[in-house]
């Protein structure tokens, strides 16, 4: 009997719940968000991408790589620990919101609203330049990546990795076409903190953007006739012009009074001293008598490069930040782009025979402008004349100008562990107490994590193509 | 599909439930690749097929004017937990994972098609032929993406067993359960940082791993490079626990979530109002008791870590441990 009703109840929930409930498909308006916006203010979006590039421009990993910095207590980097690294923060972060300025300037529903803050051209070359900006950073760092696929959100959810080559010749197209694509006479772009809209600078700073990315494939096109020397020549000509004086720079100038919004070198020395300028930078200042050193450190010491944990703990506690305290300071301003960088830039250019130019005269303006943008005073003509510096008219003038490119980049390191990659210059020696297998300094970064699992198709393709498999020793391509 | 039995006028019972469910179209915050602009996306996601069955005894096994003793104890296991399907283009969602440090990326708990709900995965050892792959100089040679295994448990289960005598009640409570993984922050840095025992342990010569690898100490590694060479040295023990890291191998620190654990003991005593006079006129009953609460971890896999006080999916991240306590409890019923 009992069994026979538990039968009959257990038949019967079952036929309830075969029979079930229909699947829900209209859901109203529920998945609304009433206090959400989906209509960004893109003068919002370009400050907050402007006002993060010390992320990219006041970076120790690389300028470690490049010896200008040392580590004062944990030594890992400096030892060459692995340095797989993400670049997805920087892709789902800055340049999205570039990608957003972008879409929402461009897509017919919104550009009306978007042309509040500016004409809706002058957003979308502004914001062109510095996806180019910050492309051109990542791929420096990693080689191959995804570009042309990205930032398409669920349009795209894998996207591929496109050679650095690519990516290299389609970063100078993005500049000439930005630049073709101002309106001077439409409206100013708000939320931009570095020109306040002025077009005729930031059509410079795309200039000297080109110049730089295009010296940077010297060891791929070295010819004065080759890709890279055309595209310099043509950006050094262009009637806008290029950064030839510090007023043109592209700075960025922290208002101080706000934590989050604090000059970055100010922020790493925010309750820690983990970092100091290294004794290799401070050997080659005092080698040339550089009166920079003033400002480059807090004084003359500098940290010896590439200790152990237990060597460092012992090196003691005096040594040269990186920066003089007074160019650290909350509010101190940033110089992601200077005149020194672009003039040197063309010395070399000119060196190689890609432009005609004065190359004594650039040589020295290069190294006047920097002399000003930290605001050193000193003797010029002594310096021209050590011997380091002087130009002979010798082959050896381009590792001199090399050199001061090296100094003009400081603290840059990305740009600093650059331009050593591609030069050589200065020469420098791994430490000797290295981790990684091979003890040389690494050339790029390994792809992260994230890659292998999210991106893992894509990602195979282009290993298959990286010489040496994603180790930190195989080479990006302008790295040959 | 359930059942339940009782037998000899109830002191006996059992109840057994199997159960074979498909979960499907829940909404999942699915990771994606940050290069799409997003390193998120929220969708309705995946298929995952469960069975298991749960097992339920209670019993009386004495029971006479005096005493009494009764035990209820329970039993779930998982039989199968596979996830079928996520979404279209997506074979991999990542769940959760501890801190990472530059460098270092912890394991973590990830849905994987085809693999049983909640992978732990992350760097291992590489193994040719069953032995450690190492460089030459006796570092460990890292598996990307190793799986360790599902965090979810084989089976779990407990015992309460309440054994009382006139007025005294004495109630033990067991939990036990076997499997599943967990990883441990805490294990890597105390590795890292010599906190640990292992790390002064003593070698096969009979010295202790931190003397000099010249004096005859350090931890003995035995491998193969890559191209099975045979390694066999020994390394300076410190350099073993940070090449261990720095290289993020997680083996050692991964460990099993099986654990038999003495959960609460209470003795406790029902006082006789009766022979108090006139209390039982405001007082219906009272009865005081002694409680210890995890008074006794019985059997784990690690001392280092209570693996029945993880409170996070993929593990321990910097957990405080669990604590024991001693209390007691005054019941005045009116």
């Amino acid at each position: 009997m009992r069994i026979q009703r538990n039968i009959i109840l257990v038949a019967m929930s079952a036929l309830l719940i075969a029979t079930g409930c229909d699947k829900v498909k209209d859901f109203g308006d529920t998945n609304v968000n009433p206090n959400g916006t989906a209509v960004p203010s893109t003068a919002a979006l370009l400050t907050n991408v402007l006002s993060g590039l010390g992320g990219l421009a006041a970076q120790t990993r690389p300028g470690l790589y490049a010896q200008q910095f040392s580590e004062t207590q944990y030594t890992e980097v400096s030892l060459y620990a692995l340095p797989q690294l993400e670049f997805d923060g920087t892709m789902a972060g800055g340049l999205m919101d570039l990608q957003n300025i972008i879409n929402s300037n461009t897509d017919p529903s919104t550009k009306d609203n978007a042309a509040k803050f500016g004409a809706n051209a002058n957003q979308i070359a502004i914001a062109r330049i510095m996806k180019a900006y910050i492309f051109w950073t990542i791929t420096d760092r990693w080689g191959d990546i995804p570009y042309f696929e990205a930032l398409q959100g669920a349009a795209d959810l894998s996207p591929k990795y496109d050679t650095q080559e690519a990516i290299y010749k389609d970063l100078i197209n993005e500049l000439k076409a930005a630049n073709a694509q101002f309106q001077p006479a439409g409206a100013k772009v708000q939320g931009d903190i570095i020109y306040g809209g002025d077009v005729a600078k930031w059509r410079k700073f795309a200039n000297s953007l080109r110049m730089l990315i295009a010296l940077r494939t010297s060891k791929v096109y070295p010819g004065p006739n080759e890709f890279a020397a055309v595209e310099f020549k043509d950006a050094f000509q262009d009637p806008n012009g290029y950064i030839a004086a510090n007023a043109d720079n592209f700075t960025i100038r922290y208002p101080g009074a706000v934590a989050a919004f604090s000059n970055p070198w100010w922020a790493l020395y925010n309750g820690r001293t983990d970092y100091a300028e290294s004794k290799v930078m401070t050997d080659l200042m005092a080698a040339l008598s550089d009166p920079r050193q003033a400002a480059f450190g807090s004084s003359t010491v500098g940290f010896p490069y590439g200790l152990t944990r237990d060597q460092a703990v012992a090196f003691g506690t005096s040594y040269a930040t990186i920066l003089a305290a007074n160019k650290r300071d909350r509010s101190s301003p940033l110089v992601v782009l200077g005149a020194s960088d672009v003039l040197l830039a063309i010395a070399e250019a000119a060196h190689r025979g890609w432009v005609t130019a004065n190359i004594a005269s650039l040589y020295q303006n290069g190294i006047a402008e920097n002399w000003a943008e930290w605001g050193v005073t000193g003797n010029l003509g002594t310096y021209m004349t050590n011997s380091a510096v002087a130009l002979t008219g010798a082959p050896a003038d381009l590792q001199k100008i090399q050199l001061q490119q090296y100094i003009s980049f400081y603290p840059d390191g990305l740009q600093a562990w650059a331009n050593w990659r591609r030069t050589g210059v200065p020469g420098l020696t791994p430490t000797p107490n290295a981790i990684n297998s091979s003890k040389q300094i690494p050339r790029r970064y390994t792809y992260g994590p994230n890659e292998y699992n999210l991106n893992s198709e894509s990602l195979n393709e282009a290993l298959a193509r990286l010489t040496g498999g994603d180790t930190p020793d195989s080479r990006v391509w302008w790295d040959k | 599909m359930g059942l339940e039995l009782r037998f000899l006028k109830s002191r006996l019972g059992i109840s057994a439930t199997y159960y074979h469910a498909n979960t499907t179209n829940a909404p999942v915050t699915v990771q994606i690749n940050g290069a799409t602009g997003f390193t998120s996306s929220l969708v309705n996601a995946g298929k995952i097929a469960q069975k298991g069955f749960d097992l339920q005894l209670n019993g009386t096994p004495l029971k006479s004017k005096d005493l009494t003793y009764t035990i209820n104890a329970t039993f779930s296991r998982i039989l199968d937990n596979k996830v079928v399907e996520l979404a279209p283009g997506i074979d991999q969602i990542a769940v959760s994972g501890g801190a990472n440090f530059t460098g270092i990326t912890t394991p973590l708990v990830v849905h994987q098609v085809g693999e049983q709900w909640g992978m732990l995965i992350g760097g291992g050892k590489k193994y040719i032929d069953g032995v450690p792959v190492v460089d030459a100089s006796g570092n460990f040679v890292k598996e990307e993406n190793k799986k360790f295994g599902s965090v979810l448990p084989d089976y779990t289960g407990g015992v309460q067993n309440s054994l009382s005598y006139k007025g005294f009640t004495l109630n033990v409570n067991i939990d036990f359960q076997h499997g599943g993984k967990f990883f441990s922050l805490s294990d890597m840095w105390g590795s890292y940082s010599g906190l640990l025992a292992r790390t002064a342990t003593i070698n096969d010569k009979g010295n202790p791993i931190r003397n000099a690898v010249a004096d005859g100490g350090g931890v003995r590694v035995i491998g193969f490079t890559e191209n099975k060479t045979p390694v066999d040295l020994y390394v300076d023990a410190q350099t073993y626990f940070h090449s261990m890291v720095s290289a993020n191998v997680y083996d050692d620190f991964v460990y099993d979530l099986t654990f038999i654990k003495m959960r609460e003991v209470s003795l406790g005593y029902k006082l006789p109002l009766h022979r108090f006079g006139n209390i039982s006129r405001h007082i219906q009953n009272a009865s005081i008791s002694l409680v210890a609460r995890n008074p006794w971890l019985i059997y784990a896999t690690t001392r280092d870590f209570d693996p029945s006080e993880i409170s996070n999916t993929y593990g321990e991240n910097g957990q405080f441990p669990g604590t024991r306590s001693f209390g007691f409890n005054l019941r005045l019923g009116f």
